[in-house]
């Protein structure tokens, strides 16, 4: 009903390949192997599988086949910001910059990701210099994928106008943030003073930086619900084996309903977050608004009570590093909080509201 | 609310601790993190002050005062300053409760002066891999050779697990008799075929030492059987009602803390112009959180009253486990989310609280678990 023939294909591609590539191993490790989460070689092979370049004009790929993807990312507990790469090479494409660098992309020998402020934080400033350069001040707290990546397309406000620039990661700082997830690298990223040469950004309209924005809090409200989804079946897969009082323990009816409500979080969760990805496909930017807010309201608290249900569920096993629900449950919940909590969507919904 | 459960000298103590804290805890504790223990001198250092051992009879060395409420208020302050580090808890309530009860003469003897020192570091040993809070599947067994027993099973989860030097096995002794047939004997660090595991690796809890122990045909004299053969079920249900309101007393200190601390955050951190706690929406949820947490700790501290009088029930125990670590939780989850992208950053303790309390409707018997008890003294 939600996904067509082709997504479902394309879903069961990614899991598989996904399943086969992530080595949630690497995460347990300490937190200095963040950088190293995953490999050249595993981005190489993505795009390799058209994922990198899903949005791409050309490929005539839509934000609804993207969700399909990111949400099997997020299933995997995958470190590969590919939701956030497609992105990148789909913008670049439409504005007319960073040709070779979108073509990279596509090609999978680099990775670009945005860079842009939290919907709490000021927006990052750009002054345009002499030479048609733009010097970039002020920093993006939060860059999911900051520290693989070569390069960054930095949201920036010139006064009241929105331009996108193309920045070289090495040419930054770039700082890895310790969250919750252990699962994704994040980081900090310090654009003080960074001079961007002319060609190498543009203004853009409104509707593309609004665009970014929305997207992003799409791959995050996807990746949550499929990090949910795969909670789900480790919970119904352990309550089935695990027994007490001579029971499987999910026989007994407290559990039953604590398995049901998880499911039903994460339906509902999944299919505002579909719904949102549709929505921005078809241009309205107005009505996108509003289902990309519902999304993040509803989503964002549902697969955060889901993990958490997930975890009780396991009783002393979920609470132990070795086992990969933990992993999960903090991707879950930085997901609920970048780009937008559900405060923050809550509050748009009641500003379009009027 | 003002507190009417302690007097002058539990005030007292609570100084003494906190200062204790302050001084022997807090500087280190970022690097037993790291190291996924305790610095084990930590334990002597606490009964040298009087923090732990306070409730061992005078005459071995302890403070010969069994009053819960001195409990209570070392519970409070660890979770006070967010110190989830050192067994004090496990050692000094629980072990503590059954070392006051249950020791003849000679054990006594042999035992309390090490406890109360804190030379001697306690653990209690009843998970096991296949039996959780299903104490009547437990596997492990003792099984008699002439004066001794032979002890051999897998435990689990087991706090203290690495420093203990005595750990009270929860032992089947009658494979036929079911829940009479279960006893708890004491294993000491040195004895052949005792050996441990790895230090469990835990989301949270990072300092806490918590292991797998293994016997295979440790050899345990008679003299060491804790309490009457056979009545080992009956010791752990007398004994569960004060582990649980352990556990919720310092749930509702834990909540409280990463209140407070919220409470500060919410005052000076500003949006739109204004300190984002006087939003209508954010200023009516730290209402919610400050009633609930004041209501929850009138009911825990009629439960202390209630243990030290020795009238605890372990349907209120249970009562006040489940309900006090879901408070918890949800004090947790929402001053997380009161803190935006800051919360899950885990320099903030409220980021630290997010995976360090979890475990509290988990350990010591699970909230649905605590619903069965209480359930079934509903007669449903």
């Amino acid at each position: 009903m939600l996904l067509s023939e082709e997504q479902i294909s394309l879903a069961d591609a990614a899991r598989d390949w996904l399943a086969r590539r992530t080595d949630l191993a690497a995460a347990r490790a300490d937190g200095a192997a963040l950088a190293a989460l995953y490999s050249a070689d595993d981005v190489r092979a993505a795009a390799e599988l058209g994922l990198t370049s899903l949005l791409r004009p050309a490929e005539g790929g839509t934000f609804a086949d993207l969700a399909v993807v990111v949400e099997e990312l997020g299933r995997a507990g995958s470190p590969l910001p590919l939701g956030q790469a497609a992105l990148v090479a789909r913008l670049l494409d439409q504005i007319g910059i960073g040709a070779a660098v979108s073509d990279a992309v596509a090609e999978g020998s680099a990775l670009a990701v945005p860079a842009a402020a939290e919907p709490d934080d000021a927006a990052i400033s750009g002054v345009p210099g002499a030479d048609g350069t733009l010097v970039l001040a002020s920093r993006a707290a939060v860059v999911v994928g900051g520290l693989g990546a070569a390069w960054l397309l930095v949201s920036a406000a010139i006064g009241d106008d929105r331009a996108l620039a193309l920045v070289p990661a090495a040419s930054v700082t770039r700082t890895a943030r310790t969250t919750l997830d252990l699962s994704r690298d994040i980081a900090a990223v310090d654009l003080h003073g960074v001079t961007v040469p002319a060609g190498d950004w543009t203004r853009v309209g409104a509707d593309v930086a609004e665009t970014l924005d929305q997207a992003l809090a799409i791959i995050h409200t996807l990746d949550a619900v499929g990090a949910a989804g795969r909670l789900l079946d480790l919970t119904v897969g352990y309550v089935k084996e695990r027994e007490q009082f001579g029971r499987p323990v999910g026989s007994f009816q407290a559990v039953k309903h604590h398995a049901a409500t998880m499911a039903v979080d994460i339906e509902a969760s999944r299919l505002c977050g579909h719904d949102a990805a549709r929505t921005l496909d078809s241009g309205d930017l107005v009505a996108a608004g509003t289902a990309v807010a519902v999304a993040g309201s509803v989503a964002g608290e549902g697969t955060s009570r889901a993990a958490s249900t997930a975890l009780q569920l396991h009783g002393g096993m979920g609470f132990t590093w070795e086992h990969d629900l933990h992993l999960f449950l903090r991707r879950i919940k930085v997901d609920e909080l970048v780009r937008g909590t559900p405060r923050r969507h809550r509050e748009r919904l009641v500003a379009t509201a009027g | 609310m003002e507190r009417e459960i302690f007097e002058d000298e539990h005030r007292q103590f609570r100084e003494v601790v906190r200062e204790f804290i302050a001084r022997e805890i807090t500087p280190y504790h970022a690097q037993w993190e790291a190291e996924g223990i305790v610095d084990r001198t930590v334990f002597a250092k606490a009964a040298k002050h009087g923090v732990i051992g306070f409730n061992v009879a005078e005459e071995f060395g302890g403070g010969g005062v069994r009053d819960f409420r001195f409990n209570a208020v070392v519970a409070e302050e660890l979770a006070a300053a967010f110190v989830t580090g050192p067994g004090f808890l496990l050692h000094n309530d629980v072990v503590g409760s059954y070392l006051s009860r249950l020791p003849d003469g000679e054990q006594k003897a042999r035992w309390l002066p090490g406890f109360a020192s804190g030379e001697a570091v306690w653990a209690i040993a009843m998970t096991e891999p296949g039996a959780g809070s299903d104490l009547q599947g437990i596997r492990t067994s003792a099984v008699r050779d002439g004066d001794d027993w032979l002890v051999s099973g897998a435990k689990t989860f087991i706090t203290n697990g690495i420093h203990s030097d005595y750990v009270i096995v929860v032992a089947r002794t009658d494979p036929s008799a079911g829940s009479r047939g279960i006893s708890l004997l004491v294993v000491e660090r040195d004895m052949p075929g005792f050996s441990r595991g790895r230090n469990l690796d835990k989301i949270g809890l990072h300092a806490q030492d918590t292991a797998e122990l293994f016997f295979d045909g440790v050899r345990v004299p008679s003299r060491n059987v804790l309490g009457k053969l056979g009545g080992g079920f009956i010791h752990l249900m007398e004994n569960l009602p004060e582990e649980r309101l352990s556990i919720a007393i310092s749930a509702v200190a834990g909540a409280r803390a990463v209140f407070d601390s919220t409470l500060e955050y919410t005052k000076t951190r500003t949006a739109f112009g204004q300190p984002i706690g006087g939003f209508q929406h954010n200023r009516f949820l730290l209402a919610e959180l400050a009633t609930e947490i004041d209501i929850a700790q009138v009911y825990i501290d009629r439960c202390l009253k209630a243990s030290f009088e020795e009238k605890l029930t372990t349907v209120d125990a249970s009562k006040a486990k489940w309900w006090a670590s879901e408070l918890q939780q949800k004090v947790v989850d929402r001053c997380l989310q009161l803190h935006g992208g800051y919360g899950y950053m885990t320099e903030y303790p409220v980021g630290k609280a997010f995976t360090d309390a979890r475990i509290q409707t988990i350990y010591g018997g699970t909230t649905e678990i605590m619903k069965e008890i209480i359930g079934r003294s509903l007669g449903v």
